[in-house]
């Protein structure tokens, strides 16, 4: 029993590690903010940890919180410029961010390690440490999304002048969502750099990108669970069939096409949205039959 | 030599320019970003290989080939990622996310087609011959890519600017509704728009192909970030902007590559697209469209 | 409750002036109505009270403050609400959260506390429900809360707007044509929830085109024709100047 536990736990770390990385990208899409670069703030809470441990020596706990902090401080930089620019040219300068930090970290081999990273990291990041992350950024933007905070992204994100004729102060909140992407997204690489001993450039590109974008978009952007679905779904389908895994990439692009045409709230936003609507229906059906039993 | 590497730029920026151009069309006239334009190009790049590998043709047919065959690529694709969220008016951040998707299918088919390989076209295919143009060496595949890229983009010219097809296209570009209600059939316009976008592209990608002799899935994702530079360099929509902005964006790639540092050109490049962005987002040439709203109010 | 006033303002849009040097006062506890034909500058001028376009001469004032060079989002924050000419709801929220998302006194709430979920979160969101209850309990539609916005009928989306607006606590309340498509029964209605609301204090400012409904309802209106204000004055008044029946053209039947 222990064994088939011990087993799959790899498997567990990794689909706590991306549902990380998806949580990053969720906070800003639910903002509104159009912003992709979770896969290059990741990279940079990694490299950060990974240089904290091996040239500084400092602790693997403070390394991450490092990592953590790193990405927090980029991505508030970033969120500056990004914030004057409508979605389309947020999405592109986003994209060319994460190939920008690809490229410098694959030129400064004095720091970075070049192409062939950093190496050695001891893994002292188990399944327990990942959990807690999990538990603290699920609960952390769980509770944010459920009060003010949520309130004011969900109204920017579907209408920014309603949001604005509300009195919510958009630029604002969104460095907020920034900031809690960033943050979120160091944390996961750093935790990727303790887990798997090493810091490997090529792992932050592109396929990063399109795959945490994937994890929201098929789950949703919503809810907090919607990244966490999508995450863990998009983690476990290679592992339920051989052709399922040699083709990630195509199963990707088809599910995220057909998560935006045909489910773009995502499975569990639609879920909730599907719900309420049955609900409401059930009530109104209950009101016309008592108003028919009245005539 | 200076002018030597000014003249290789031109050419590699021409190249930017075609590809470019395909991109800011579909933009400046639908509003869309169409974020599978590199697949396409690369798809450009296979057929042209394979026209002379597997079916023997000879390399003119094939770049003719390639060209329709992108064109016609492009177009199925507006039909499976962009269509069906007109049709229920998505916003734009979905038609983004749905080329992304696009992207990735089209390529991992690449992929497997081309067993993660590097492919080649046969040794003969093009003769190597070098020109000199006053004291500048000047290989015949430089001169096709130059020439190509300029009748293609005269071409490309002549239809927008004095045919009534290229005017239903502007219009279009102006307002959607307003030229439908005009009598413009739109599902054409996207027709049109899609069509040359990926001829564009498909020629760009066998020029390169053959000009550096790899064609490989991959090799569309550098053309798209160029684009984005190229795009936001120029503004979004304007014809004139992408053929300025891309030649630009060759010369100035290739002496950084040449009296800079290779490793860095990359982040130079993006540099420049960010402070431009910052700066001048709207760019620097006027645009298809007039209202381009890049900044929020 | 504060006095929205309007000195000298002009607006051009490179070669057109939308609005030219219009003087307007919306005082506390009176609706004033702002008429006139349409592409007369009615909702520009709700556009500049707001801060969504910047006045190219003149000042704009709340009380004893000027807020024609702040933000939108300040203005908002400051009292001013508004309603949309065309309805602008977010389709898939409920009424309740709806209505919620105009409650402003949860930003109080510190963010370490929102994100540990601490109880003074949890207080202050209670109040903004039991608010956003009240106002759904003072239109009539308190068994709507879960509906979605985006399935409410017409006069429903239109009240869903008005509750909204209100949530901010306003003390100048601006309606851009919020009885357009009603029948007179319903528009009826919406007028003696605008009264109450007058009668609370609130500076309400009325664009309509429905000419029975304003005359009926203004205090004060104020008649604009391509950007200028071509009259002033109670609603007897101002239908019986020629000027204004010009204006529209051979005139509503008032």
């Amino acid at each position: 029993m222990i064994d088939f536990i011990t087993g799959y736990l790899p498997l567990l770390n990794l689909v706590i590690l991306n549902c990380g990385l998806a949580l990053s990208q969720y906070v800003v899409l639910r903002a509104g903010v159009f912003s992709l670069a979770t896969a290059g703030l990741a990279s940079i809470g990694a490299y950060a940890a990974g240089i904290l441990i091996l040239r500084a020596g400092v602790p693997t706990l403070v390394s991450v919180l490092g990592g953590a902090a790193a990405g927090m401080i980029v991505a508030l930089i970033l969120s500056l410029p990004l914030a004057r620019l409508r979605g389309v040219f947020q999405a592109i300068a986003t994209v060319a961010l994460v190939q920008i930090i690809l490229s410098v970290a694959l030129y400064a081999d004095d720091i970075t390690g070049g192409a062939n990273g950093l190496n050695g990291i001891p893994q002292l990041v188990g399944t327990p440490a990942l959990l807690l992350f999990a538990a603290i950024s699920i609960y952390g933007l769980w509770s944010l999304g459920r009060g003010r905070v949520g309130t004011a992204f969900d109204a920017i994100r579907q209408d920014e002048t309603v949001a604005v004729s509300l009195g919510i102060a958009v630029a604002r909140y969104q460095a907020l969502a920034f900031a809690l992407s960033g943050a979120i997204a160091g944390a996961a690489g750093a935790l990727m750099a303790c887990h798997n001993h090493s810091v490997v450039p090529e792992e932050f590109g592109f396929d990063m990108l399109t795959t945490v974008l994937a994890y929201v978009v098929l789950g949703g952007r919503q809810s907090v669970a919607g990244p966490v679905v999508g995450a863990v779904i998009l983690s476990l389908l290679p592992e339920i069939a051989r052709p399922l895994a040699d083709n990630r990439m195509i199963i990707h692009g088809l599910l995220i096409m057909l998560a935006i045409i045909y489910l773009p709230h995502g499975i569990v936003d639609s879920i909730v949205i599907a719900r309420r609507r049955a609900a409401n229906g059930a009530a109104a059906s209950v009101v016309t039959k008592a108003a028919d039993g009245h005539a | 030599m200076i002018a030597q590497q000014i003249l290789n730029g031109l050419v590699v920026g021409s190249v930017y320019a075609l590809f470019a151009l395909g991109f800011t069309l579909i933009f400046g006239v639908h509003h869309i970003l169409n974020m599978a334009h590199g697949a396409v190009f690369m798809w450009g790049a296979f057929v042209g290989l394979f026209a002379v590998t597997r079916f023997n043709l000879p390399f003119p047919v094939a770049f003719v080939a390639a060209v329709v065959l992108a064109g016609l690529l492009s177009v199925a694709l507006d039909w499976a990622a962009f269509r069906p969220l007109r049709r229920r008016g998505a916003p734009e951040f979905s038609a983004i996310v749905s080329s992304i998707g696009a992207s990735l299918v089209l390529m991992n088919i690449a992929q497997r087609v081309s067993e993660t390989r590097v492919l080649r076209y046969p040794f003969d295919t093009l003769p190597i011959e070098i020109y000199t143009l006053l004291e500048l060496r000047v290989t015949l595949i430089q001169a096709v890519i130059v020439v190509s890229a300029l009748l293609i983009v005269s071409a490309l010219l002549i239809y927008l600017f004095h045919t009534r097809f290229g005017r239903q296209i502007r219009a279009v570009a102006v307002d959607e509704r307003t030229a439908t209600l005009l009598g413009v059939n739109p599902d054409f316009v996207y027709f049109q728009t899609f069509f040359i976008s990926g001829a564009l592209a498909g020629a760009a990608g066998v020029l390169i192909g053959i000009a550096f002799n790899a064609v490989h899935f991959l090799m569309g994702d550098p053309y798209m970030l160029r684009a984005f530079v190229v795009i936001v360099l120029g503004g979004l929509g304007s014809v004139v902007g992408a053929l300025v902005a891309g030649l630009l964006l060759g010369l100035v790639q290739t002496l950084t590559i040449a009296y800079v540092s290779s490793g860095l050109s990359d982040a130079i490049i993006f540099s420049i697209l960010f402070v431009t962005l910052l700066l001048r987002p709207t760019g620097f040439f006027g645009t298809l469209r007039r209202e381009r709203r890049v900044a929020r109010e | 409750m504060a006095t929205l006033k309007l000195s000298g303002v002009s607006r051009r849009f490179g070669g057109v002036q939308a609005v030219k040097d219009l003087s307007m006062t919306v005082e506390p506890g009176r609706i004033t109505g702002l008429i006139g034909p349409n592409g007369a500058g009615k909702t520009t001028v709700v556009n500049l009270i707001t801060g969504l376009l910047k006045l190219t001469a003149g000042t704009i004032s709340l009380g004893d403050r000027d807020i024609h060079e702040l933000p939108p989002y300040r203005v908002a924050q400051l009292g001013i609400a508004r309603t949309f000419q065309n309805i602008r709801l977010l389709r898939n929220a409920s009424v309740l959260d709806s209505i919620v998302a105009g409650c402003r006194q949860e930003e109080a709430v510190p963010l370490y506390a929102q994100a540990l979920g601490l109880p003074a979160m949890r207080r202050a969101r209670a109040a903004s429900i039991e608010r956003a209850r009240a106002l759904m309990a003072e239109m009539s539609m308190s068994e709507y809360g879960t509906h979605l916005a985006g399935e409410l009928s017409y006069g429903h989306q239109r009240r869903l707007e008005i509750m909204r607006a209100l949530a901010l606590n306003p003390a100048v309340l601006l309606l851009d044509e919020p009885v357009a498509g009603m029948n007179d029964a319903e528009a009826e209605e919406l007028g003696r929830v605008f009264r109450r609301l007058a009668a609370r204090g609130i500076a309400i400012l009325l664009i309509e085109h429905n000419m029975r409904f304003v005359m009926a309802l203004c205090d004060e209106i104020y008649v604009v024709a391509t950007g200028e204000l071509i009259d002033h004055g109670q609603p007897d008044k101002v239908r019986a100047n020629p000027r204004v029946i010009e204006a529209y053209l051979g005139g509503e039947a008032c």
